[in-house]
């Protein structure tokens, strides 16, 4: 339901309302449009020999090989909307979530291979309109996963406005293309960094950051588990429960930055990521393949213990000096008093002998 | 405790099967055995799983039985590839492929391995997707039992014969667990699996108490949406989880119900709580499948594990409108009154009533009989105080227990066939071997299970099948999604701020797919000139929640550091699971961006984009 109106009559012009105030460019004022003027529409899957029920689509398809299906684009609005319907390769975003290519970037799987029998679909208020659209691969498509979309597109461009807003309402389309399927997943960049503690006694935190790389041909999701330990393998911590990753594409990376607390200072670390490859099957339970570690070394001087074991050291080796000092003046007297001693001696006993 | 979408790591060495085109330097190709067809998510998918002898890349291979050429493949064959893992019992390994995308009124061949080493060509149907169906319960086979593992593998197989001979278009088998009588002894599996029919029609396999204490259950079968939590008996000698798929008009829910211990029987009400909740709009019945019977006719009653659950189960059944539970574990068959809490609802039922109407909580509790004849409990007296006799059972001698309607034991092999019709379910208990009661396939028991429609519906009304659920979205005005008010000028910058139009979006699927709602800019242009879309940010909102809708992350302008809207950012989303319905989401927009950019009339390009 619409929310307050007040703003739409001064309607936005993104930045020619925006630049003139600033004095760059003129006011672009925009129309003021009535509220059955909101548009609706939705879409479901086609119901036919798949099922009646699907929530987007999935097929299994061996190269070469091609599958006929539709989509259903229903118009809940009150006016006569015209629709752009393609399809798009799909990606994660960096929430985490599904999005799909725009028009101007090319897509080299889903949004090639999947082609609606129309561009554009007119559609009455109050009705809907089957699209029927056909997915051929072709003979030398790499086996594997995909992830993309079919999309039902209302663009609206060149109204006095300054911002076109394209808006896409799309069905996921997962295709596995048959042959070999290679999980894998690497962690790329690894690295530990040490945060000195400030109290030379105190345990320290760091930070591991490293990227998943999903280099295999199957959509995995990683489980993760970090630690960190000293010389020996001892001294370790281990993070605590790091979250599972989101469903990374075959190619795609994820960031991943892990806190780690209670460190002792240990001169040298040892980080270890290990990752579980998460591959949920088509039935929705999940397969967790051989974990892979990686390791990473860093150095954790404990500053602050060594500033206090300077001084320590400072402090004892000038003792050490004083002391020295003090006994070399104190042999350097008594070797003075004993030659004193024998000199006199010497004298003494030259005089008696006379 | 975390629910869904937790999955223990099942400590096995998992490699992947690849594709034909990797056996070429493969080792030895792998021996297979032990394939057997068990149910997938829903009625468009089947699982196969088998054993295999090393761990080299298999595939399970799928074309329409019509396109088969003189028993051959036809070359556009589709494959699926198999996860293999290494056995944690017995050596070998085992290996299991989803077969997905199926399509309704289709026969289809498959086989599983890998070229040259091929298991032989086995063929399911497909039926139907929508409307009626049959399925077929079977009580503990539990082959071993008698200590003659021959004749009880033979009573299994002719239980099957019979069962199928009578039904062959019978849509899925359901287990009561008990598969075999010592969980990791292989010949006993070998005579379990050795019925043809379980290679032709999905077995919904259910964990029994002899299944556990190894992983042989868990090598043999692959189950759908399984959560294996530590409160549904995860451990290193254990196997199971709960799972639950939707077969036509049916959601099944079957538990590990051997977890009992440590919170685990409110662990599986959560876990029956929340499939329900997420999926219980999907299907017209809910079907619950596990082993331990809570309304047991024999020596089982009285188990301690019964009592409590006597007391744990009942109600959240109940209050969740759960219409059917199928139970195995006594080796005799009952079929409960309508049971509401714990207790008879309806005093006014008759014992051995033809027909029930359930009225808001009514449960009937069925236990099955032994399938294969191993072994079978004589029907126990009711103990007063604890599981009590009917007050309605006049005869002398032995009585029913309170919640049963029927009970019986007729020391032969029987099954329980559940026909699920637009308006009722169908429960009948039928012999698959004489007695003397009756001949092979005459009928022990059968009632019709009336659901229970909400209140005040005298009137019956058939409506035509309501249209399927939509991914839809309403948006506030035909253009101008955006507004950005006036631009301020700052210490060094300019700043607008200003919102975008509220998005109403709507999922009715009743499967309730996660989606997302995206949004992204890009560079503002005027001619040759351009400036980056990266200074815009937002704030996204909620503002009427429904369909499961969680506002995304606010993003910061990057004017002074980071992207932006240039990159795809999340307007609002909700995970898979939610509820059905409606969600407002709308966001607060920020653009601040340096003077030194040029003059000009710059346009871009909002992207708002919802997939699901």
């Amino acid at each position: 339901m619409p929310r307050t109106r007040q703003s739409r009559t001064v309607v936005l012009a993104l930045l020619a309302t925006l630049l003139s105030t600033v004095g760059l460019v003129g006011v672009g004022a925009g129309t003021a449009y009535a509220a059955d003027d909101d548009v609706a529409w939705a879409v479901r899957t086609a119901s036919n020999t798949f099922g009646a029920d699907r929530q987007n689509y999935r097929y299994t398809v061996n190269p070469g090989g091609s599958v006929r299906d539709g989509l259903v684009v229903a118009n809940h609005g009150r006016k006569p909307i015209e629709l752009a319907v393609y399809a798009a390769d799909g990606f994660t975003t960096d929430g985490g979530q599904l999005d799909l290519l725009t028009p101007d970037q090319k897509s080299a799987s889903i949004g090639a291979w999947v082609h609606a029998d129309r561009d554009t679909v007119r559609i009455q208020p109050g009705k809907s309109v089957e699209v029927p659209f056909r997915l051929t691969l072709p003979d030398n498509a790499t086996p594997g996963d995909y992830l993309g979309g079919i999309i039902t597109s209302l663009r609206q461009e060149g109204t006095g406005a300054n911002m076109n807003v394209d808006r896409r309402l799309a069905l996921k389309v997962r295709l596995r293309v048959g042959g070999d399927l290679d999980p894998g997943l690497s962690v790329e960049g690894l690295h530990v960094s040490f945060d000195g503690p400030k109290n030379p006694f105190g345990t320290s935190g760091a930070t591991v950051d490293y990227t998943i790389h999903n280099t295999g041909n199957a959509i995995l999701a990683a489980g993760q588990k970090v630690s960190v330990t000293g010389p020996f393998g001892r001294l370790g911590v281990d993070a605590a429960d790091v979250p599972d990753s989101p469903e990374l594409l075959p190619g795609e990376k994820w960031q991943v930055s892990v806190p780690i607390h209670g460190l002792r200072p240990a001169v040298r670390l040892t980080g270890t990521v290990t990752l579980t490859p998460l591959m949920t099957d088509a039935a929705g339970s999940v397969n967790p393949l051989a974990p892979v570690d990686t390791t990473t070394h860093a150095w954790a001087v404990p500053w602050a213990l060594l500033v206090l074991l300077l001084v320590v050291a400072a402090g004892v080796a000038l003792g050490v000096v004083l002391t020295r000092r003090r006994r070399a003046e104190a042999k350097r007297r008594e070797d003075a008093r004993v030659q004193e001693a024998v000199a006199q001696a010497v004298r003494e006993s030259a005089g008696a002998g006379k | 405790m975390a629910f869904g979408a937790t999955a223990a790591v099942l400590g096995l060495t998992s490699v992947l099967g690849t594709g034909l085109m990797s056996t070429a330097n493969a080792d030895d190709p792998a021996t297979l055995s032990g394939v057997v067809l068990t149910v997938g998510s829903s009625e468009s998918q089947r699982v196969v799983s088998w054993y295999a002898s090393t761990n080299t890349a298999q595939v399970v291979q799928v074309a329409p039985t019509a396109s088969l050429v003189a028993g051959e493949f036809p070359s556009d064959a589709v494959t699926f590839s198999a996860t293999v893992a290494a056995n944690s019992v017995n050596g070998g390994f085992n290996g299991h492929a989803t077969i997905d995308g199926l399509q309704e009124d289709t026969a289809y061949s498959y086989r599983a391995g890998a070229a040259g080493a091929w298991s032989p060509t086995y063929s399911f149907k497909t039926q139907d997707f929508e409307g009626d169906f049959d399925f077929l319960f079977f009580g503990d086979p539990q082959i071993g039992a008698s200590g003659n593992v021959a004749n009880d593998g033979a009573g299994w197989a002719d239980t099957l014969n019979v069962a199928l001979a009578a039904n062959p278009d019978s849509e899925l088998l359901v287990s009561g667990g008990d598969q075999v009588e010592t969980a990791n002894t292989e010949s006993q599996w070998d005579a379990f699996l050795a019925p043809s029919q379980l290679r032709q029609y999905p077995w919904a396999a259910t964990i029994g108490n002899h299944d556990v204490g190894g992983k042989a259950y868990e090598q043999h079968f692959w189950t759908p949406n399984t959560d294996r939590s530590a409160a549904f008996y995860t451990g290193a000698t254990n196997s199971g989880g709960d799972y639950w798929y939707i077969y036509k008009d049916v959601l099944f829910i079957d538990l590990n119900s051997n977890a009992y211990a440590a919170g685990s029987d409110a662990a599986h009400i959560q876990y029956v709580t929340d499939v329900i909740n997420a999926h219980g709009a999907a299907a017209k019945y809910t079907v619950l499948v596990y082993h331990h019977s809570i309304y047991s006719p024999a020596s089982h009653a009285n188990d301690g594990d019964a009592k409590v659950r006597r007391q744990d189960f009942p109600t959240a059944f109940s209050t969740l409108g759960v219409d059917l539970v199928l139970q195995g574990h006594d080796h005799a068959y009952s079929r409960s009154y309508l049971i509401k809490n714990g207790q008879k609802a309806n005093p006014d039922e008759q014992a051995g009533a033809a027909e029930v109407f359930q009225g808001p909580g009514g449960v009937v509790y069925v236990t099955g009989n032994s399938a294969s004849g191993s072994k079978y409990y004589a029907l126990t007296a009711p103990v007063a105080g604890e599981f009590g006799p009917d007050p309605t059972d006049t005869s002398s001698g032995r009585k029913r227990h309170y919640a049963n309607s029927v009970e019986s034991q007729e020391n032969k092999r029987s099954y329980v066939k559940v026909a699920v019709r637009h308006d009722k379910l169908v429960v009948e208990d039928i012999r698959s071997e004489v007695s003397p009661n009756g001949t092979v396939g005459s009928t022990i028991d059968k009632v019709a299970i009336r659901p229970y429609n909400g209140e005040g519906q005298a009137i019956s009304v058939d409506v035509p099948q309501a249209g399927p659920g939509e991914f839809g979205w309403s948006i506030d005005g035909n253009n101008d999604l955006v507004d950005l008010g006036r631009a301020a000028e700052g210490h060094g910058f300019f700043l607008a701020s200003g919102d975008i139009n509220p998005i109403t979006v709507t999922d009715t699927r009743p499967s309730g797919a996660a989606w997302a709602v995206n949004g992204q800019v890009a560079d503002f242009k005027d001619g040759a000139k351009t400036f980056s879309s990266k200074f815009l940010g937002w704030q996204p909102h909620v503002f009427g929640e429904g369909a499961g809708a969680a506002a995304g992350d606010p993003v910061e302008s990057g004017f002074s550091a980071g992207t932006g809207l240039s990159v795809s950012r999340t307007l609002g989303s909700a995970a898979a699971g939610h509820s059905l319905g409606d969600a407002e989401l709308g966001a607060d927009l920020n653009l601040k961006f340096p003077t030194s950019i040029d003059k000009g009339n710059y346009r871009s390009t909002l992207t708002i984009t919802a997939v699901s």
